[in-house]
């Protein structure tokens, strides 16, 4: 069974750019930065912010590892080109080698690290720029935890956290990204021939499809199974979802008094604003 | 008879009473010449996803502060949406009908939702009163009560002339209608027009714009006629003042189906146990 999941992409595109331009003037700067992967999600999330600030205000960083692929430098300069936006290459190889020095390391470790300082660069330079960190996780990515804390899951305001990688494709079609980025295989490229659904073992239009149907519908993984879905693949899903609710939270904290912070002492982001 | 409605469709600013207070004000000068009664949405002083700042910014209805606004009802009559700090303690999440340099009403919500952790700080009201105003009577809903079809079940049974629904209309949902619009709204709308048309009266929907932290608020504030027709509206998400002006005496009798103590006498007689 494949459930078609509602989407509406000019509505979307209408509530993110107003998103952007409002979360972003509401605390005085009119800039955002953004990691450019040569990806969808990151290409998106650009198109959008150049929509809602204009060309002049978003900033584009390319961040390569020795690892990273030629197509993804292409398609990254290809989404500069587009959008007009001002981008800066920047080679983090000596940052990471230096850190690790050699290169039999754990892949997934090296992985996570490569992430993290791309963060460090992007956050450092929106200290630079007076520019927000636009974030590009999609809620794909979100529920299932396929991403690094405090690296590419890290970001001031994110315009695509409640959209499935499927719905993103759509909207992508909606604001002109180039065919090649919509249909090339979604990847993190951490290191060769890495691919998001290879190493899920889901494609996403199965993976969106279970999500949708347990998340927003709420039916039960149980009838979801009774109804023909794959056991293992409900299984996975299910499971993924909940054994990386850390990555959608902030630190916990020990509660000692009456007003803790995050549990009693509970106030908006938008304070004032 | 006629009487002149302006819609403030405004993005407050969250938690800042005396910011909104101002703004509210500026409005009020704006309008209080060629309207005779001006509406803001609900928590118009103070914005929605309030937390804690609930707490902080609650209101008694003689609360100083709102002096300014009981004063400028001397030109025209104002609804507002504000916390209100009770008599007996609780905080409200309520409307303030001002009128003669006095309040003339306070309408508290009735059913409270457990969207954004609201019902941790707010406690519901527990009744429903009219507004006997110079134009007939009116009556205020604030937010999702509108959606308990017992709510508006007194109005429409003493004839009011306007039915003022304050609202902080989150954007939610895709509609299939691929125009761009929320389907939270499109939802929303098919039901006030049908209570204007069905029940004969003015529906005025006031919303709000703006976000508070992600969370968007879409506008599209409106007027329909007891006709169910659509006489005026604000634009989708943007902060937005209109005047327009109703013509009380296009109503129309009402139908048998309003038949309210047959009706009455049904729900009571029926067995709810099957």
């Amino acid at each position: 069974m494949n459930t078609s999941i509602p989407f509406d992409p000019i509505f979307t595109k209408n509530i993110l750019v107003r998103f952007i331009r409002d979360e972003t003037k509401k605390f005085d700067i009119d800039r955002v930065i953004i990691g450019l992967s040569g990806g969808l999600d990151s290409s998106v999330s650009a198109t959008l912010a150049v929509s809602a600030l204009g060309k002049e205000n978003v900033f584009g960083f390319i961040l390569p590892y020795k690892t990273t692929s030629r197509e993804s430098l292409d398609d990254a300069q290809l989404m500069v080109k587009i959008l007009g936006i001002q981008a800066e290459t920047i080679d983090i190889t000596p940052i990471v080698d230096s850190y690790f020095k050699i290169d039999d390391v754990d892949r997934v470790r090296r992985g996570n690290f490569i992430a993290r300082v791309r963060m460090c660069v992007l956050f450092d330079k929106s200290n630079e720029l007076n520019a927000l960190v636009l974030g590009t996780s999609n809620k794909t990515e979100l529920l299932l935890g396929y991403g690094t804390i405090y690296g590419d899951m890290a970001s001031a305001i994110n315009p695509l956290g409640d959209l499935y990688k499927t719905q993103v494709r759509v909207l992508a079609k909606e604001i002109g990204i180039p065919e090649r980025i919509i249909s090339k295989p979604p990847t993190a490229d951490l290191w060769v021939g890495q691919t998001d659904e290879g190493e899920l073992g889901i494609t996403y239009e199965e993976a969106d499809d279970i999500l949708y149907n347990l998340i927003e519908r709420r039916i039960p993984p149980l009838v979801l199974i009774e109804r023909g879905y794959d056991v293992s693949k409900i299984n996975k899903i299910v499971s993924l979802v909940k054994k990386n609710q850390f990555k959608r939270s902030l630190p916990i904290i020990a509660k000692l008094t009456d007003r803790t912070i995050g549990i009693d002492f509970r106030y908006p982001r938008d304070w004032g604003k | 008879m006629k009487l002149g409605v302006s819609l403030a469709q405004i993005y407050p600013k969250l938690g800042d009473l005396k910011c909104n207070i101002e703004r509210h004000i500026e409005i009020i000068e704006e309008v209080k010449e060629k309207s005779q009664i001006l509406i803001f949405p609900e928590l118009s002083l103070t914005g929605s996803n309030l937390m804690d700042l609930t707490v902080d910014i609650a209101q008694t209805s003689d609360s100083s502060l709102l002096r300014p606004i009981l004063e400028a009802s001397k030109y025209i009559d104002i609804v507002i949406g504000l916390v209100e700090l009770g008599e007996d303690g609780n905080l409200y999440d309520s409307a303030f009908y001002y009128s003669d340099s006095s309040l003339k009403s306070i309408q508290r919500k009735l059913f409270l939702t457990s969207y954004i952790g609201r019902p941790k700080y707010f406690a519901s009201g527990n009744r429903i009163d009219f507004i006997s105003s110079r134009w007939g009577k009116l009556g205020i809903v604030i937010g999702q009560d509108i959606l308990n079809p017992l709510v508006i079940l007194p109005f429409i049974r003493s004839g009011i002339k306007v039915l003022i629904v304050m609202d902080n209309n989150v954007s939610v949902g895709y509609s299939s209608s691929g125009t761009g619009i929320s389907k939270s709204y499109v939802d929303l709308m098919s039901l006030l027009t049908a209570y204007a048309r069905f029940y004969s009266f003015y529906v005025v929907y006031m919303n709000r714009v703006g976000f508070e932290d992600g969370i968007n608020f879409f506008g599209g504030s409106c007027v329909i006629s007891p006709s169910g027709e659509v006489l005026a509206s604000c634009p989708y998400f943007e902060e937005s003042v209109i005047t327009l002006e109703l013509d009380l005496e296009t109503f129309r009798g009402n139908s048998t189906f309003l038949n309210f103590d047959k009706a009455f006498k049904l729900v009571r007689d029926i067995s709810y146990e099957y």
